[in-house]
């Protein structure tokens, strides 16, 4: 009984990991071909029938690149800071349920890897350390340019995790548990917390966007002034590496927004739940990729402002009048 | 099997598999040393001594950070369990988030998250 369940774990885990890195390949593919369309051009579409093999075009190209390590970068910390990038990034995932239980040969199998009671400490402690590997390559590559964008995107992180933490508060308090799983069959059985949340969705979506670097909270690498910001340097396949943890902090920001505010895989009975999850998570990416095309970037003392003096204030009362209402205080 | 084995397990081989990927190209790369392709890149121009040293403005926003991240942290057992405390667990910590409050108020009005 116990190797089944070690085998079963193995199985979800390969196949979390196998989904992740398809799903980045081709979240990136998708982004180029939008922001085509978007901007009144094709976009990739040479390879392949309608550039569906172009990822794997990408990924040849970068594997097989030079290894280029430069003459006054710190070799094992130039080396490490991607790693400790995507493995973050990858780490997040593990406990998002992505579907309802299964049963199979009577066994019941959650379609998660773990589902531990501090879920959502889990991957706020996970995603907050992917600041690290961005830190790292800044420091560690010994340019200028790196270490600006290194040091962007951590007063960026600090100035966004007080409010995204604020923000899932009004949860917390109505579900009264910190698990993913018990949180998404709460909105299954009630509604969905996008209805009497709308305020901290919103907070925890800006948060979402400004901790996966993307458009327009993207300083850390913004090209306009910083070259390329914290991986100026990087090259070939460690340079890719930064942009699967990118596009996967994207798939995981889109994932918990769903779980959190969108009910996660709850949905009418006509598609599977896994549909439904997957359905949700693919049109939260659509609307990350719009916006890119839309918006400006922000101005540096702008966004931090913007997440000190309008995100956490507004999140900190939404908290106050949730808390008051759901303990009966009003 | 327990749910932190299972994690364990995911973490590992995450981990394999990003130190695998970024090691992959020394074996799969070519190989030409020489020329400046090692050289710092600074727009074209000789690069100057490497930076060390970087504002003070970023301790005193990690240090409020600090602060306050602590505060909300501790705000997140009391919110799972508000519902069994009742009005009295919402004023009690009601006390605890007014200081916060006039904490953040009070740097606020001091210019801690001014930036220039």
């Amino acid at each position: 009984m116990i190797l089944l369940s070690v085998v079963i774990t193995i199985v979800k885990v390969i196949l979390l990991v196998g989904i992740l890195m398809t799903g980045f390949a081709y979240t990136m593919l998708l982004e180029r071909r939008l922001l085509g369309f978007f901007q009144l051009r094709l976009g990739p579409n040479r390879v392949g029938p309608m550039g569906l093999l172009q990822p794997l075009a990408d990924a040849v190209k970068m594997l097989t690149k030079e290894d280029l390590l430069p003459s006054a970068a710190d070799p094992l910390v130039f080396r490490l800071a991607p790693v400790v990038a995507l493995f973050a990034a990858l780490a997040v995932d593990a406990v998002i349920p992505f579907g309802a239980p299964i049963h199979l040969f009577g066994l019941t199998i959650s379609l998660d890897i773990a589902n531990p009671g501090i879920g959502l400490l889990y991957v706020f402690a996970f995603s907050s350390l992917g600041v690290y590997g961005l830190v790292l390559a800044g420091w560690a590559s010994q340019n200028k340019y790196s270490l600006l964008g290194g040091v962007r995107s951590s007063a960026q992180l600090i100035s966004y995790e007080l409010a995204m933490g604020l923000s899932v508060l009004g949860i917390l308090i109505t579900v009264g548990s910190a698990n993913l799983e018990t949180i998404v069959q709460f909105q299954a059985h009630h509604w969905w917390f996008v209805f009497t949340q709308v305020i901290p969705f919103l907070v925890f979506f800006t948060t979402a966007m400004a901790e996966t670097n993307r458009i327009p909270f993207d300083l850390p690498e913004a090209e306009s002034e910083l070259v390329a910001g914290y991986h100026t340097e990087y090259s070939g396949i460690r340079f890719a590496m930064f942009y699967m943890a990118e596009y996967i902090n994207m798939i995981t920001a889109s994932g918990m927004a769903v779980t959190l505010f969108f009910g996660g895989w709850s949905g009418w009975s006509f598609l599977p739940p896994i549909i439904w999850f997957l359905l949700k998570v693919g049109a939260f990416i659509f609307v990350f990729i719009w916006i890119r095309a839309t918006l400006p970037r922000f101005r540096y003392d702008r966004l931090m402002n913007f997440g000190w003096k309008v995100l956490v204030p507004l999140a900190f009362v939404y908290v106050l009048a949730t808390a008051a209402l759901a303990s009966g205080a009003i | 099997m327990s749910e932190y084995a299972a994690l364990l397990i995911y973490l590992l081989v995450a981990m394999v598999l990003a130190a695998g990927i970024s090691f992959s190209s020394q074996r799969l790369g070519p190989r030409a040393p020489g020329g400046l392709k090692r050289v710092t890149y600074e727009s074209g121009n000789v690069p100057e001594m490497p930076v060390t040293h970087f504002s003070i403005r970023f301790y005193r926003v990690a240090m409020l950070f600090l602060v306050f991240d602590v505060a909300v942290m501790a705000l997140y057992p009391w919110a799972a369990s508000l519902r069994a405390f009742h009005a009295a667990g919402f004023f009690k910590a009601l006390f605890f988030l007014l200081v916060m409050a006039v904490a953040f108020a009070y740097v606020w009005r001091r210019g801690g998250f001014k930036w220039d």
